[in-house]
């Protein structure tokens, strides 16, 4: 379980980008680059969930 | 235009006379007999949190405070979907045990004490009233739109009366069932309506690069407003993770699935439609400064744009759209509210509950027509009232699912000294060092509910 827990305290960290503050460029297309950082996180989210549900989430036995 | 509105609230009556034949005792009525499987329980939990808030709400303030919206919005929901684990999957094998209806009953039944259940329930009354009303005030902005010669306030009553019919008539399957029907039209015409202002701007890069052109500052943090400090930023993380889950309307579809699959499918689907969903009206927002789309009132941007540069058939489904995102939220509040004052008031009765949530709906008016400051925008006035009220129930709830020596003081004096500072935060200026005052608060009530326990720990 804490193998979980210490992917989710990573990817806490790198949604906290403090380091992109007062920056509007590199822009990728239509958005900044911070911008598509934040949409891949979720993407990346939504995946490790799913790997979790099936690996980590114990249907009984918790 | 009528067209389509009538058509929608066909279906939504249909789906709520079909589901009152369906409903056959309470627990049918007030939890859709625990029997909600993997889509249904998605798309009933995004469809009841994605609210007006979500459709008008985002464009609005990110038309004052640029894309940093997407980022304090996104990152904090996408994350708090690990609650459907942490909170979820235990309240769910509670309920499913002991037969649970509302939130309030699994403090009950941990510490054994009335006095806390109802103090628990009452502040998730308390504080979702206002937030129920501010779906009615975007329900009143969008009919105003369609139709000038309806106000806001009438609009506002009108959308009420109609929800509060189709949730009287089905109870949680007509919530649900509406959520999924909801949920798919506003997912489409969102992104119909990104697509079609997009194409009018000359592309998506050409609509954005316009905007950035006329004010740069809207695609960086802290935006043009200085508003989101890295302090708020967190602050906001935080507030999702924690408060979202303490909504009355999100807790009790905990219930609701019909089993671990349906709550792990929900897991990992929503930060998936979080992703673009949220991205959409953020940068639609933003592309009004680039299109010189004369605004009044922030919270009617997205509403104005796909009106300027979408065609009469997208308009008219974006602002069934936007009504979707608001009924579903507003019909989901409405049930979960009047299920715990029916429940803990007057007994597990369906006819009581039906009174209740007419009751509700009459109150939600009031606060329409007296109490609703429209200078204070949507994001505003949930951030001053609602948010804050309910984060504070977080810590007392995950003690009681996972510390052993957590105990009814502890919680008692939690949630009051929590709701002490969102009080005397709404009244007095209290240092918060940039973070918000409901970060204070969440604070407070967690060093509370650990020293009143160990003090108060008997063997």
């Amino acid at each position: 379980m804490n193998k979980w827990w210490a992917v989710l305290a990573v990817m806490a960290l790198i949604s906290m980008d403090f380091w992109n503050w007062e920056k509007s460029e590199p822009f990728i297309f239509f958005l900044p680059y911070w911008a598509w950082q934040i949409f891949f996180i979720t993407i990346s989210l939504s995946i490790i969930f799913a790997i979790f549900a099936k690996q980590g989430w114990r249907d009984k036995n918790d | 235009m009528i067209e389509f509105i009538l058509f929608y609230f066909a279906v939504l009556f249909a789906i709520g006379i079909y589901s009152s034949r369906k409903s056959k005792d309470p627990e049918d009525y007030f939890l859709a007999g625990r029997n909600f499987g993997p889509l249904v329980l998605f798309f009933t939990l995004a469809a009841t949190n994605f609210s007006a808030f979500t459709f008008l709400g985002f464009a609005g303030k990110a038309y004052t405070d640029g894309l940093g919206q997407y980022g304090v919005m996104a990152l904090g929901t996408s994350f708090m979907a690990i609650m459907f684990y942490v909170i979820g999957r235990k309240v769910w094998k509670m309920g499913k045990e002991h037969g649970y209806i509302t939130p309030g009953e699994i403090m009950e039944g941990r510490h054994e004490s009335r006095a806390l259940r109802h103090i628990f329930n009452g502040v998730m009354v308390l504080f979702t009233i206002p937030y129920l009303a501010i779906q009615a005030i975007g329900a009143g902005f969008i009919l105003n739109i369609m139709f000038p010669q309806i106000s806001v306030k009438a609009g506002a009553i009108l959308i009420m009366v109609a929800i509060t019919l189709y949730v009287i008539s089905g109870g949680m399957k007509a919530a649900g069932w509406t959520d999924v029907f909801q949920g798919g039209i506003m997912i489409l015409a969102m992104i119909l309506a990104f697509l079609f202002i997009a194409h009018s701007l000359g592309g998506v890069e050409k609509a954005s690069i316009t905007s950035y052109e006329t004010m740069p500052s809207l695609f960086s943090r802290p935006g043009p407003n200085g508003y989101f400090t890295i302090q708020m930023y967190l602050s906001f993380f935080l507030l999702w993770i924690f408060a979202d889950p303490m909504f009355p309307q999100i807790f009790s579809r905990f219930y609701t699935a019909k089993s671990e699959k349906s709550l792990k499918v929900a897991m990992y689907l929503y930060p998936l439609l979080i992703s673009f969903f949220f991205l959409l009206p953020v940068i639609i927002g933003i592309w009004a400064h680039g299109a010189a789309v004369s605004v009044d009132n922030p919270d009617s941007v997205l509403l104005l744009m796909v009106k300027e540069y979408a065609p009469p058939a997208i308009f008219s489904l974006t602002m069934v759209g936007a009504l979707a995102a608001l009924m579903s939220t507003a019909d989901s509040q409405l049930l979960s509210l009047s299920t715990i004052l029916t429940c803990d008031i007057l007994g597990k009765r369906v006819n009581y509950s039906r009174i209740i949530t007419a009751v509700l709906a009459s109150f939600a008016i009031v606060f329409v027509v007296l109490g609703y400051d429209p200078k204070a925008g949507i994001m505003g006035t949930l951030v001053k009232t609602t948010f804050p009220g309910l984060v504070v129930l977080s810590p007392s709830i995950l003690a009681t699912l996972y510390w052993s020596r957590a105990n009814k003081w502890g919680c008692i004096a939690s949630i009051l000294s929590g709701e002490a500072i969102v009080f005397l935060s709404s009244r007095i200026s209290l240092p918060t060092f940039g973070f918000l005052p409901a970060m204070i608060a969440l604070l407070v009530s967690s060093v509370v509910l650990v020293m009143v326990s160990i003090l108060t720990f008997k063997k």
